[in-house]
């Protein structure tokens, strides 16, 4: 009697731990998968400023506020301030595609500040993480 | 003047933008404000974001002429597809497009009524489509959509009498009007639905009872099924054209494609002309014989020039029958001589020749005669676009002649 009830406390005890494991490891499993997308979507993310300075002329800084991806088309979206040489500023969304190396579409907000034309130079980033680099 | 179809494919992915998912963007979405999408400047007229009741996103765009100022003769409308975050997208791609399960399509489970497959995106859609008309009355509207947003597209253009061109749609022939339903059995080539060869799970659901379907082989392999449903994979060359890649399967498709391209080329021309009528007259005066001739000269000049180019097409397709027929009869003709050769292994290649000469079967009967007759056919095919060319040639110098020789009209249509 006694051997047959530490049979079944062998076989809860394996089955609590059993489950502790896949709950750890799927929690695991899913932080990692949430990391490799955040890092997926930063490296679009770098892109996508490189595609903005192929767009426009004498952009001194941009601050990406919000950078998203639309799972369903799988187009970028994004909400950027930008900085001309001339200190003025202006705030506008902008959308991507990672095998393009120009900005298919974005809105217009402020034509004498979003001027056509190519930026050559490097130019103060900070990325939607809050993260900061020149491009 | 016609859209691009990369433009359509980004006023697609653009209209998703508004769904509240979204929350920063949609402050850059407002009615007045202006897009720069693929080379041109659009500005949003009008906009519809129903997250709250049915889910459905809507915009009309115009785009704006050199001079900056916004021209409502060509109005697009979009529609969003499913935001797998929102249960009211989800619940209409299963009750509106799949008829989870409408009864009266022999579907085994009923749920909803065909009449329930009617109620929330398709009919908020079809509302959208009525005030955009009712705005803009003279404007010609064109509809276009990714996914659940194509269905939505494809059934308001049938239903209008619109022109369409989207992606990964399903299909919603089911749910037409008898009217659209002829209408679209009559003007082939207005509905234009790109979709994937692999796209099997959502964009290629409902058949193709529209008609406007053009299915395309991607080559891309085996990866995850949702990513054959991205609005990203597909191509364009420069001047915005989707890219058909070059394969066997995509013959059907390269063809479809110029087809339609040539119908939606028609209809912009017709609509043209048809402006061109409205500003002779508009002085309140009649047409004058040289008007009247010019219009007619140049519509006529239009259905040869679509007449030309449906031609072609279907003239590559015959080349492309005949070709393959000739290389078959001649792979039949060695199959056959070698199958005589082994039935009488005794009989010398000249002697098994000479026996089926004497039942009738020779090289010339079987292979030349048959060969010859293919390639009268693609000569014929090609003679008959050249005859088009020619015609359209013949008009275009008879129509230049008048606007020389027409001061007054060289300047009207100047102007």
């Amino acid at each position: 009697m006694k051997k047959r009830m530490n049979k079944q406390l062998l076989i809860g005890i394996t089955v609590i731990i059993s489950l502790v494991i896949i709950v750890i490891g799927g929690k695991v499993y899913m932080d990692k998968r949430e990391e490799r997308k955040a890092q997926e979507l930063l490296a679009v993310e770098k892109q996508s400023v490189q595609a903005l300075k192929n767009t426009f002329a004498d952009i001194a800084e941009v601050k990406i506020e919000q950078f998203d991806r639309n799972d369903m088309t799988g187009f970028y979206g994004a909400m950027v301030t930008m900085t001309n040489t001339k200190g003025e500023s202006v705030y506008f969304d902008y959308g991507f595609i990672s095998q393009t190396n120009k900005l298919g579409a974005y809105g217009i907000e402020d034509i004498d500040i979003q001027k056509e034309g190519i930026t050559t130079r490097k130019i103060k980033v900070t990325y939607s993480n809050g993260q900061e680099d020149e491009i | 003047m016609t859209f691009t179809d990369e433009q359509y494919q980004w006023l697609s992915d653009r209209v998703y933008w508004l769904d509240p998912k979204h929350l920063k963007h949609n402050t850059s979405f407002r009615e007045g404000s202006i897009k720069f999408i693929c080379g041109k400047k659009f500005k949003i007229l009008k906009l519809r974001e129903n997250s709250k009741t049915d889910g459905m996103q809507a915009m009309a765009v115009a785009p704006l002429d050199e001079k900056g100022n916004v021209d409502t003769s060509q109005v697009v409308i979009s529609y969003a597809g499913t935001n797998t975050s929102d249960v009211k997208d989800i619940e209409t791609d299963l009750r509106t497009i799949i008829g989870l399960f409408d009864g009266s399509d022999n579907r085994v489970v009923s749920l909803v009524t065909r009449q329930a497959r009617f109620l929330g995106q398709l009919t908020s859609a079809t509302e959208f489509a009525k005030e955009v008309k009712n705005e803009y009355k003279d404007a010609e509207i064109s509809t276009t959509g990714h996914s659940l947003g194509q269905y939505l597209a494809l059934y308001v253009a049938a239903e209008n009498q619109w022109k369409n061109v989207g992606f990964n749609g399903p299909d919603p022939y089911e749910l037409l009007s008898p009217e659209a339903k002829k209408w679209i059995k009559e003007n082939p080539g207005m509905l234009t639905n790109y979709r994937n060869r692999g796209d099997e799970l959502i964009g290629n659901l409902m058949g193709d009872g529209t008609g406007a379907e053009i299915k395309i082989s991607m080559e891309m392999g085996l990866i995850n099924p949702f990513d054959y449903h991205g609005l990203d994979i597909w191509r364009f060359d420069k001047y915005g054209n989707l890219i058909i890649p070059e394969n066997d399967y995509n013959t059907k498709a390269s063809i479809q494609q110029e087809k339609h391209k040539a119908m939606s080329d028609f209809s912009s021309h017709l609509g043209t002309l048809k402006k061109w009528r409205e500003k002779f007259t508009a002085s309140g005066g009649h047409l004058s014989a040289n008007e009247r001739i010019y219009l007619n000269h140049s519509q006529t000049k239009v259905v040869v020039e679509t007449m030309g180019r449906k031609t072609k097409s279907a003239m590559e397709e015959v080349i492309r029958i005949n070709q393959s027929s000739i290389e078959r009869i001649e792979m039949n003709w060695a199959e056959e001589v070698r199958r005589a050769e082994h039935a009488a292994p005794s009989l010398t290649a000249w002697e098994v020749k000479e026996t089926l000469a004497s039942v009738g079967v020779t090289w010339e009967t079987h292979v030349m005669t048959p060969k010859e007759k293919c390639q009268q056919r693609i000569q014929k095919a090609r003679r008959k676009g050249e005859r088009y060319d020619e015609l359209a040639k013949e008009i275009k110098n008879k129509i230049d002649d008048l606007v020389a020789r027409d001061q007054e009209l060289a300047n009207q249509l100047k102007g």
